[in-house]
């Protein structure tokens, strides 16, 4: 019982960081941070499974986990208002060719950023975009007045 | 010339889609009944008391029937006399029984400890008490898996420290789960 209810406290602990953290940390992953990963791997098995070493243990942790996430995965497709609170919405940073400063400011996105994502598919001038949108995964969907969507993978961090 | 290699997909097979999620629910239900009985201590750590009485004496082994590598595995043994033990008490138990475990000790340590290879020998002084309790720290090794320990705890007549005939005994058996 004790590492069922361990695995599923880490569950909604990761689920509050991976929400918490923002929609553009959640799709970028520098070689720091693929390490910070790892290491956070490793502190969390120590603190669902303790001492433990059994395949039954290690079992009854994944599970845990695995049955969160199916749970979610139906709560957000039978309960339409859980979805924007369990995965998050999608926000529009472009409309009609003019980046929504605040919205960019929200969301700690900066205009380089944008504009990279832009060149990634194509796009020479953020006119050409009729509505941009950053998607509640962290990854960018552009529409163009053409009507012809495009979507791109993760950002690159920029300053500016 | 350019090859025309073509990306649509395969059209969809809607009896494929629905044996597939059928597939998924089975999977999600088996998920559940798993994690059910794992929550309801069916895995392990399951403890049981095994008592029997002879001669006077009545001896009761608290022990784990379920358990796993690495978890902390209770196992107590508790001797019941009126008018208490005044000559002390010698206690037998098979040794491979606790050689499943990684002990971290008995309390109360044993007046006496011996040993013939196959049976443990525990001699206990003198109390005044009507019983006797002594239990074992320990956790099952990490190594262990998939095994069933077998052990026995025997009270023995005679002056303590001497192996004599069995009073009265009981038998237990821990199933350690992958």
């Amino acid at each position: 019982m004790e590492i069922i209810v361990r695995a599923t406290i880490i569950y909604f602990v990761l689920w509050a960081l991976a929400r918490g953290v923002g929609k553009r940390e959640l799709s970028e992953m520098t070689a720091f941070e693929l390490i910070l990963l790892v290491t956070m791997g490793d502190l969390i098995q120590q603190g669902a499974t303790q001492e433990d070493m059994s395949l039954t243990g290690a079992v009854l942790a994944v599970g845990t986990l695995a049955m969160w996430i199916l749970l979610f995965a139906y709560l957000s497709w039978r309960f339409r208002p859980l979805r924007s609170a369990l995965e998050g919405v999608p926000v529009v940073v472009i409309h009609h060719g003019e980046p929504l400063d605040e919205v960019l400011a929200i969301e700690r996105l900066t205009l380089d950023e944008v504009c990279e994502a832009a060149r990634n598919q194509g796009i020479l001038d953020l006119a050409e975009i009729d509505i941009g949108v950053l998607e509640p995964d962290g990854k960018f969907s552009f529409l163009k007045t053409s009507g012809k969507a495009t979507q791109q993978g993760s950002p690159e961090k920029h300053a500016g | 010339m350019r090859r025309s290699i073509p990306t649509e997909p395969l059209p969809t097979d809607i009896r494929r889609q629905v044996r597939s999620r059928l597939g998924r629910r089975v999977f999600a239900a088996a998920l559940g009944v798993f994690l059910a009985l794992g929550a309801l201590g069916f895995y392990g750590v399951r403890t049981r008391t095994v008592s029997a009485a002879a001669g006077g004496y009545e001896l009761s082994v608290r022990y784990a029937s379920v358990s796993r590598p690495g978890l902390a595995t209770p196992w107590s043994l508790e001797v019941r006399r009126p008018g208490g033990f005044p000559e002390g008490i010698t206690v037998a138990v098979m040794s491979s029984y606790f050689d499943f475990f990684d002990e971290n000790g008995l309390d109360p340590a044993p007046m006496e400890e011996t040993s013939d290879g196959e049976r443990t020998f525990w001699t206990f002084g003198p109390s005044t008490a009507d019983t006797i309790s002594v239990s074992f720290d320990a956790r099952i090794e990490p190594g262990v898996q998939l095994t069933r320990a077998k052990g026995r705890a025997e009270i023995l007549a005679g002056a303590p420290g001497t192996t004599g005939a069995t009073v009265v005994g009981v038998d237990f058996g821990t199933w350690v789960m992958p």
